[in-house]
């Protein structure tokens, strides 16, 4: 591009400057050597002229010597005639002594004449004279020959010249040079491998090693350059800090990327604007406003001096948390002391501030935590006394429970055979066998609770109806006449698969539970649902009773050991019920509502492996 | 109904051996009282006894050792265990050398008598 640049406007080319200025030289050499020529022509033509002229006419003068002395006009007439016609004589004039013509002949001529007049003597007696004149034709015509003689050269040697300039050039400067030109015009559009084609000629070569290593060292400058870019770019990019970069005017010349998402804007929004643009609110340490006279780039405007470690707060447009930063700064000096640009380093600090905040807070609440968590301890410890006593309860219990059975087994026995020795006794009797036999069965049942308790049975799994399981357990666990039973067991449903006796077991503590919560009687529904539940088969045991339920307070501790409302209760029942049920693969689940209801749910599984 | 059905009794402790005869007296069975396995040994050399209740833990020879005992005399013997203990390793034992019915003490006495007329009935 910067070759046709330069033709268009450089009207001069070096061949033509060549060849215009040979041409003067020659022209002005050989017009030189022209004038020589024709001054020394010239000047021996004359002098030719003048030797003939007075050659002549001396020779004129001898030999017509005697004619004149004798008057004889023929022979005057004859010689001056042969005369007259040698080469250059223009014209002969003899006169007498007196002056009388005695020959005359001068052609009329466009040529300048010299003449000569010689007086005739005779016996040194003067006679007469001759006048001889010559024609300078031969000088005008020599000086027109060599002006065109000169001018013809001139004109077939500058001809020459022109070609041959034209020529040599082209051949060995015009196309090394256009050669040299696109080269360099594509090391200047960046092409620095780009490398220029050698040239014969010494000077031309020169200069293209020249350009080819300048080429070579910009590229190398320009890789270091780039690095350096690369380097500082990457540089600013990494930074954790922001770096913003500020005019006098505090409008924002340059940023990373990392400053924008400090300031909660994009890169462009946060450029050209000002450093104390109204968008900006900066917070001290209170959150009170920052007053515009301290934020960081005015004081250094102000001061003109760096500042170090400035702590604010500040909120991103259209956001209500505040960002913390801590900021760094200093002004770029001229000479003269002013101040060409500011810049700042912006580091975000709100997770340490934020964990300042907390530990403060912490600090504050550490009392009330201390007591939380001696709380927690000490119900920690309370539990594990429990357990404790638990396990010392279990050990105690279990020998305890076997050793009351045998007393137990007497008693029931006896109540028996009591009931069939006096089937006509009276009502009050029979009243009493019956509470014998009740609480015998309670005893009995409270004795299985803590022996299951302590050590739960193996497990002995099999397919079995609910229908049964539920009939064996109202058997074994008869419902006081207040209470109705509503039974809903559909006669499709699957058996479970699962432990006759635990079952029985557990569905005995529910319905002797449900009874106990309905003490002014009412209903109690016992039903079973069949369902799917990824994929398995589950039976849902429902025991319902209309009684006084549960308080909601009382509902996490229902499965726990030792927990009970009844007076004559230690807390197993629900404890066994759960221990049961997980250990046939199964769950238990509680709804209640007080003064409404209650209703346990048992989950068994359908299918299994004994 | 030919024969009288006879049931050997045996418990260390006699309240509960005498209550178990009275009812099963009533009941219209035969029935002889021992309170060690020695003694239910001695009666069953004496007499035919149909059913053999006996108590599990007893101080000279416990109840299914004394099954054992019986095991190749009577093969036509029933016995039946009483326990208080039902996860009893004695049990376990029993059951594996064939015992075919445990009760846990206090007994279902509905149970044990339904029980005995099954017998009576395969019997006859």
């Amino acid at each position: 591009m910067n070759n046709n640049a330069f033709r268009s406007y450089k009207t001069r080319t070096l061949t033509r400057d060549l060849a215009i200025r040979l041409a003067l030289t020659i022209t002005i050499t050989l017009f030189l050597i022209g004038v020589v020529v024709y001054i020394f022509n010239i000047t021996q033509i004359k002098q030719d002229l003048e030797i003939q002229l007075r050659d002549t006419s001396d020779h004129l003068v001898s030999i017509l010597s005697f004619p004149v002395w004798t008057l004889d006009t023929s022979t005057i007439k004859q010689i001056a005639d042969t005369y007259r016609h040698v080469e250059n004589v223009a014209g002969i004039l003899v006169l007498d002594y007196q002056g009388n013509v005695l020959y005359q002949d001068v052609s009329p001529t466009d040529y300048r004449l010299i003449s000569a007049q010689k007086p005739i003597y005779y016996e040194n007696e003067l006679i007469g004279s001759v006048q001889i004149s010559i024609s300078t034709e031969s000088i005008t015509t020599a000086s027109r020959n060599i002006l065109g003689i000169t001018f013809t050269t001139v004109f077939l040697v500058v001809l020459v010249e022109l070609v041959a300039v034209n020529f040599l050039l082209q051949k060995f400067l015009d196309r090394p040079l256009a050669e040299l030109g696109r080269g360099i015009g594509s090391i200047a559009n960046g092409n620095y491998a780009h490398e220029l084609m050698r040239a014969p000629q010494a000077e031309i070569d020169q200069i293209i090693q020249q350009v080819n290593n300048m080429a070579g060292q910009i590229a190398e400058r320009e890789a270091a350059l780039r690095k350096s870019e690369e380097r500082y770019a990457n540089l600013l990019l990494n930074l954790e800090a922001g770096i913003v970069v500020y005019a006098p005017d505090t409008t924002i010349v340059m940023n990373n990327s990392r400053a924008a998402e400090i300031f909660g804007v994009s890169t462009d929004q946060l450029t050209a604007k000002m450093g104390i643009d109204s968008v900006w609110k900066f917070l001290n340490d209170d959150k009170t406003p920052l007053p515009i006279d301290e934020y960081p780039i005015n004081r250094i405007l102000t001061s003109k001096s760096p500042i170090k470690n400035q702590t604010l707060g500040m909120y991103q447009p259209g956001k209500s948390d505040v960002v913390w930063v801590t900021v760094n700064g200093f002004p770029v000096l001229d000479n003269t002391g002013g101040i060409i640009e500011t810049v700042i380093s912006v580091t975000d600090i709100t997770l340490r501030k934020q964990a300042e905040i907390k530990l403060r807070e912490y600090s504050e609440h550490l009392g009330e935590m201390v007591e939380d968590r001696t709380r927690e301890l000490r119900e920690t410890q309370e539990q594990l006394v429990r357990q404790e006593k638990l396990a010392v309860l279990g050990q105690i219990a279990g020998s305890v429970s076997h050793e009351l059975r045998n007393p137990l087994g007497i008693i029931s026995n006896a109540v028996y055979y009591l009931k069939l020795v006096q089937p006509d006794a009276d009502e009050k009797v029979r009243h009493h066998h019956a509470m014998i036999e009740q609480e015998t069965r309670n005893a009995e049942k409270i004795i299985n609770d803590l022996l299951n308790f302590t050590r739960l049975q193996s497990t002995e799994r099999e397919p079995v109806s609910v229908a049964e399981l539920v009939q064996h357990t109202l058997n074994r666990f008869p419902v006081p006449e207040t209470v109705s039973v509503v039974l809903e067991l559909p006669a499709d449903l699957p058996m479970v698969f699962a432990d006759p006796r635990q079952v029985e077991q557990m569905l005995g503590n529910l319905t002797v539970n449900a009874c106990q919560a309905m003490t002014k009687g009412g209903k109690l529904t016992i039903n079973a649902k069949s369902s799917t539940i990824n994929g398995q088969r589950f039976i849902a045991i429902a025991v319902n009773d209309t009684g006084v339920g549960i308080p909601k307070e009382n509902m996490p501790k229902l499965f726990e050991p030792l927990f009970t409302t009844k007076i004559n209760g230690i807390g197993l029942g629900l404890v066994i019920c759960k221990k049961l049920a997980e250990a046939n693969g199964g769950r238990i689940l509680v709804e209640s509502e007080p003064d409404k209801f209650t209703s346990f749910t048992l989950i068994l599984p359908v299918d299994g492996k004994k | 109904m030919g024969e009288i059905f006879t049931i050997l009794v045996v418990d260390d402790n006699p309240s509960m051996a005498s209550s178990l005869v009275d009812i099963l007296e009533i009941k219209g069975f035969k029935i002889h009282t021992a309170y060690s396995g020695a003694e239910a040994l001695k009666i069953l050399q004496a007499h035919p006894v149909d059913i053999l209740l006996t108590d599990v833990r007893m101080p000279d020879m416990n109840g299914v050792e004394l099954y054992l005992a019986t095991k190749k005399i009577y093969p036509n013997l029933h016995t039946i265990l009483m326990t208080a203990y039902s996860a009893d390793e004695i049990i376990q034992q029993g059951i594996k050398e064939g015992i075919k019915t445990v009760l846990n003490k206090p007994l279902d006495m509905d149970f044990l008598l339904s029980l005995f007329s099954a017998y009576k009935m395969n019997q006859q």
